[in-house]
């Protein structure tokens, strides 16, 4: 029911709207929650528990609520006690089959036994075959939400912050701290999981009221203090990062704070206890702070007569709350002076609570209030510890690292004043530590004595997300899970959406008593981030995804190119006709776009001894103009990346890579510049995107260049494996190579990458009458397997020597060094590897696809093809494969296994390429 | 993310470096023995104790840095 | 009013990268971490390695300039103009934008007008220069050219929120 206006209460009553809950339509003010606006029109049964399916209904009505996670529209486990009500908003119950008044699943109350300690172990772990079966059926039974089919709309965000001072909690302590330390001239974070700043001090009396008009006033009017409401610290984490989950933030869905903050406060309060005892999960059992928020906040009067159970000055204070709105409250209870509960009855709700005295009070209403619980996990996860006061009966924080500081609540108890107090000393304190200065200690809050409170002589729900019962924890400990972590592990509790920030420290005391140790013997479970659920999608944040394109990009999307995506790299993989392209190369002139090859210069006196450090090859007698084909190994003999480094001057040379080693082979080459010859004189700089690169092949490429370049290509002025400078279409510093991937005549283009498609399209335009095609990806990898060109990785592996990759030709092994000789020469005096070979299947229209395996004696695996096309040229089907060394003999006939279980006959080449194996093409 | 301390760049996020390995010495390739070859290539003392490492500072300055960090706490030595 | 956002593009202007040197005058001008105006834009890039951002078709005259300024140490000069993207991301809201995509502090104590950083942006290494503008915030991005595209994108994005606007150069 609502009452009237509170002089605290967070509602707008000029602003009244509707929505539907469960099908029906309720009213509502802006600032409710759907809780409160629910429970003032006398909602009371807002889910079913997980295991039993008991009706359920508020008990701390906030954030951490575990009976009222709703669906919203599409969005599931929706804290109902926490997220505002908005205009016309759908809020249904989660998984309560058929309605939430005749639950059908309630009937599991009657087999109760079945559903003890472990039981998902014990009932559906035997027989093995049906789990598949018992998994459909759990699944309905679970207490999740509907996920949307669709992405929600709206965009998820992170940013990054670095605030001196990030402070957990705008309590009065908090907020005190984040002044202080404001005060001192430091840029402060300060975060709080309510709505609006203010702790306890929003459901508090007038003097509370006032103190924290002045502390609000005071924050609003500072420097350097950024306010995020609706957030919360979800963890801490390595480097001193501190992750934020801010819900409500202007503009998107969520949004999550990578903080890193010189120091970190936290300041988060108390989070009351449930009291463990029968029929303490009924809907209108309450703790204190839960009424005081209802009565004080939303002005909602939570029912009609109530005992209360009080053992500290909150419980007090609901009692006079309650009295004002207007409940009858029959019976205080007082556990300071031994006063009980010893059982709830009702069914749907509460009914009557039987006191220790014999006495049973009819009420609608238990309220609660029978201790705290530290929220201790930031700092333990800040790598803090807690300790047990058992005065207090509750644990505090101990040993926190230097940057990490606790104020208020969490430590010691206090009116208001020591509080603000605490919280200042320990702000200032902050920011002399943020600024570097020497740890001083902080005095701190002295916690005030409290009775042992956890569960009565009945036996109640501990946890209430997980349906743990008190019962269920002895269970587990009688049948030998006796340490926390087990008991944890064993019974799902503190495992469920409320992550023990209610139950744990009931668990612990149920455990303890159960094994007959102390609480502090007992110990605590540990607290991993998050500290509340986090969504996915704000994790995924923007979900940035890096790729590269080249100069000519726009032109092969316009003009059908298929993409492939090659690391980074978005690249053409064919303009729809991969085997009409390859003939064009083969019969006329195709050009390609290279850009990703890797391209490094080398600069300095010294480049010459470079290369022959890092290539297993010679360099230094290469002349200027001349190029050369290289193969690097690491240091134990495997072929690393190949590609052709050219002379362009004196000291100038320009290496190149393969398209996806070119980062790799840029950080190898500064390795060992930096590490191993640092007084070497030799200066890397990537130029892989300062070029555009257009390969020209085909037996007509010569005159296509020839059209649009002054340089001298004729075949005495420009022989195979030279590199020139020139001018081509125009454009100045153009490096050309006479090489050739695809086994063809060709020249590879370097164009300063802005005149990238002008070369590119001028190109095509001159080269009209000679039928010159673009061609792809896919062509290139046909034209050179034909040609027999290995490519790293794919026809060599993480094993795979120079030797085995058929390289022999190029290891020069009386060099003094290289990298990777000694292995090499241990390589050639072996003969049990794999070695790369041409293959071709006996039956020509046979493609095996690559990694096929190569067998003998029907099972045995002596290798495997590692490239395999239709080749347009020879019209059959081509390989490249690794076998082992003794089936290398060109004329062997080895077996390749094909993927439906055919075995086929593969005739081993005498060299790699299928198409030119003498070159004549290539060097024409 | 743990944070390492470049001497050029100051306190970063380890995503920006590339670990490579603990620091080790090239054996002399003229003399080394298999077993010397092979300890080089592929033994490691990987203790939970201070460890001269090799990073890359990859998105930073672009250095090969020695880092001096603690394996079973993380913490690095300046 | 705050300045609106805006993101230019600059590829244009010349790169001009000088490595070695670091005991020389260059390091003398623009220290590692560092951007220095007299003309053309010194930016202290890498420990050892300087960029100099100077007008369109300038290369020529920088590659000379910085050649007669050689002090018989090894450097290396090198014409990179092509190889990079050039952005500038100009207005109050900018080290907004900066703090979506990137983890270093661009709060003036840290990145103050004249600071250099490299760091990962939305995944991508670049280089970033404060640089700004008659007291507006403004910053100079440098990307590897291939990634240019993708800057950009990523950057009005993130800057969807601010009104980000998009300025020829």
């Amino acid at each position: 029911m609502r009452l009237p206006p509170q002089p605290g209460e967070a509602i707008d009553r000029t602003t009244a709207f509707t929505f539907t809950w469960d099908g029906r339509s309720y009213p509502a003010y802006a600032g409710d929650t759907i809780a409160s606006a629910l429970a003032a029109a006398g909602v009371r049964v807002f889910s079913r528990s997980l295991k039993y399916h008991r009706p359920r209904g508020l008990l701390t009505a906030d954030f951490h609520d575990p009976g009222c996670l709703v669906q919203v529209g599409d969005e599931p486990n929706v804290r109902a006690a926490h997220r505002r009500v908005e205009p016309g908003m759908t809020v249904r119950p989660q998984a309560v089959w058929p309605s939430l008044r005749w639950d059908v699943k309630s009937a599991n109350q009657l087999v109760g036994k079945a559903l003890t300690a472990g039981f998902y172990y014990k009932t559906f772990i035997k027989p093995r075959p049906l789990w598949p079966a018992y998994e459909r059926v759990l699944r309905r039974f679970s207490p999740g939400g509907e996920v949307p089919a669709e992405p929600p709309d709206g965009r998820y965000d992170q940013r990054y912050a670095h605030p001196d001072v990030l402070v957990a909690g705008g309590g009065p302590a908090g907020l005190a701290a984040a002044l202080a330390a404001a005060e001192a001239g430091l840029q402060v974070l300060l975060v709080d999981e309510q709505h609006e700043l203010g702790g306890h001090l929003l459901w508090g009396d007038d003097g509370d009221r006032a103190a924290l008009r002045d502390l609000r006033g005071a924050v609003a009017a500072a420097d350097g203090i950024e306010v995020l409401t609706d957030a919360v610290v979800t963890g801490r984490y390595d480097g001193g990062r501190v992750v934020v989950l801010q819900r409500s933030a202007p503009g998107v869905v969520e949004r999550l704070v990578k903080a890193r903050p010189r120091v970190l406060v936290a300041a988060p309060g108390l989070i009351e206890r449930p009291y463990v005892v029968a029929g303490n999960d009924l809907p209108g059992v309450l703790l204190s702070t839960a009424a005081r928020r209802l009565v004080n906040r939303y002005a909602v009067r939570p029912g009609q007569r109530a005992v209360v159970l009080t053992a500290n000055n909150s419980g007090d204070a609901a009692v006079g709350d309650l009295t004002r709105a207007g409940v009858d409250v029959r019976r205080v209870l007082d556990a300071r002076r031994g006063d009980d509960v010893v059982r709830v009855r009702g069914r749907r709700g509460v009914r009557a609570v039987e006191c220790s005295d014999g006495s049973t009070v009819a009420c609608d209403l238990l309220v609660t209030a029978v201790g705290w619980t530290a929220p201790t996990s930031l700092l333990t996860m800040a790598g803090g510890r807690s300790r047990y006061l058992a005065s207090a009966a509750r644990f505090v924080p101990a040993d926190l690292p230097d940057d990490v500081l606790a104020a208020g609540g969490i430590v010691g108890d206090g009116s208001t004043a020591d509080l603000v107090a605490h919280g200042r000393a320990v702000g200032h304190e902050a920011a002399r530590r943020a600024r570097g200065l020497p740890p001083a200690h902080v005095a701190d809050l002295e916690p005030g004595p409290h009775p042992e409170l956890f569960h009565g002589r009945s036996n109640g729900i501990v946890d209430l997300a997980e349906d743990v019962s008190a019962d269920d924890l002895r269970a587990a400990v009688a049948e030998g899970y006796d340490s926390i972590e087990l008991v944890k592990r064993y019974t799902t509790a503190t495992m469920g959406p409320t992550q023990g920030k209610l139950e744990a420290v009931n668990t612990i005391a149920v455990v303890a008593a159960a094994t007959g140790r102390s609480i502090e013997e007992t110990g605590t479970t540990t607290g991993r981030p998050p500290y509340v659920p986090v969504s996915l999608g704000v994790l995924a944040g923007r979900r940035y995804q890096p790729v590269r394109r080249s100069p000519m990009h726009t032109w092969h999307v316009e003009h059908g190119a298929t993409p492939l995506v090659a690391g980074a790299w978005i690249r053409p993989d064919h303009y729809g006709d991969p085997a009409g392209e390859v003939c064009a190369v083969r019969q006329g002139v195709g050009i390609i776009d290279v850009t990703p090859l890797g391209k490094l210069a080398l600069h300095g006196p010294d480049v010459a001894d470079l290369l022959e450090l890092l290539y297993v090859n010679r360099w230094r007698k290469l002349a200027v103009g001349s190029v050369r084909y290289g193969v690097m190994c690491t240091e134990d003999g495997v072929v690393l990346d190949d590609g052709v480094t050219g002379r362009l001057g004196e000291d100038r040379y320009l290496m190149t890579t393969t398209s996806s080693g070119a980062t790799t082979v840029e950080h190898w080459v500064e390795r060992w510049l930096q590490t191993e010859r640092p007084h070497w004189q030799v200066h890397l700089v990537p130029m892989t995107d300062a070029y555009a690169s257009i390969n020209v092949a085909g037996p007509r490429s010569r005159e296509l260049v020839g059209r649009l370049t002054d340089i001298d290509l004729a075949p005495e002025a420009f022989p195979y494996m030279r590199v020139r400078l020139g001018r081509v279409a125009g454009v100045a510093d153009c490096v050309v190579w006479r090489i050739g991937f695809t086994g063809e005549l060709s020249f590879e283009l370097h164009v300063p990458a802005a005149f990238g498609q002008r070369v590119w399209e001028a190109l095509l335009e001159v080269g009209a009458d000679l039928g010159v095609r673009p061609f792809g990806v896919e062509a290139q990898r046909i034209l050179r397997l034909e040609k027999g060109h290995l490519i790293v990785g794919q026809d060599t592996d993480g094993l795979t020597q120079a030797y085995g990759a058929g390289l022999d030709w190029a290891v020069k092994l009386d060099k003094d060094d290289f990298v990777g000789k000694p292995e090499l020469a241990w390589q050639r005096a072996r003969d049990d590897y794999l070695v790369l070979v041409g293959l071709q299947p006996v039956d020509p229209a046979v493609v095996p696809p690559e990694s096929c395996q190569i067998i003998e004696d029907g099972q045995r695996i002596v290798g495997r093809v590692t490239s395999s096309r239709m080749s347009p040229t020879l019209d059959r089907a081509v390989c490249l494969g690794l076998v082992a060394a003794r089936l290398s003999e060109p004329g062997t006939t080895v077996t390749v296994l094909l993927p439906d279980g055919r075995r086929v006959p593969v005739l081993v080449m005498p060299q790699l390429a299928h198409v030119d194996p003498e070159g004549v093409r290539l060097r024409g | 993310m743990m944070l390492l301390t470049c001497p050029h760049c100051g306190a970063r996020d380890a995503g920006e470096f590339d670990y490579v390995g603990e620091r080790r010495d090239r054996p002399d390739v003229s003399r080394a023995t298999e077993q010397e070859w092979r300890g080089y290539l592929y033994l490691r003392g990987n203790r939970a104790d201070w460890t001269a490492e090799l990073w890359h500072h990859r998105a930073g300055c672009e250095r090969f840095l020695t880092v001096v960090r603690h394996l079973g706490t993380d913490e690095v030595r300046g | 009013m705050a300045e609106p956002l805006r993101l230019t593009d600059c590829t244009a202007l010349t790169k001009v990268l000088v490595r070695g040197g670091a005991d020389g005058a260059l390091a003398a001008g623009a220290p590692y971490g560092r951007a220095r105006r007299d003309g053309s834009l010194l930016v202290g890039l890498l420990p050892d390695g300087w960029l100099v951002i100077a007008p369109p078709g300038s290369a020529t005259d920088v590659v000379d300039r910085v050649d007669a300024g050689r002090d018989g140490g090894f450097i290396t000069v090198v014409d990179v103009t092509h190889a990079y993207t050039l952005v500038r991301l100009t207005g109050a809201a900018a080290p907004s934008v900066l703090e979506k995509v990137c983890s270093i502090d661009v709060a003036e104590a840290a990145t103050p007008d004249g600071a250099v950083f490299r760091s990962l942006l939305a995944g991508i290494t670049a280089s970033v220069v404060r640089d700004d503008e008659g007291g507006t915030r403004s910053y100079l991005l440098l990307c590897d050219r291939s990634y240019g595209q993708y800057l950009v994108d990523v950057l009005l994005d993130a800057g969807a929120e601010y009104d980000i606007g998009v300025h020829p150069h």
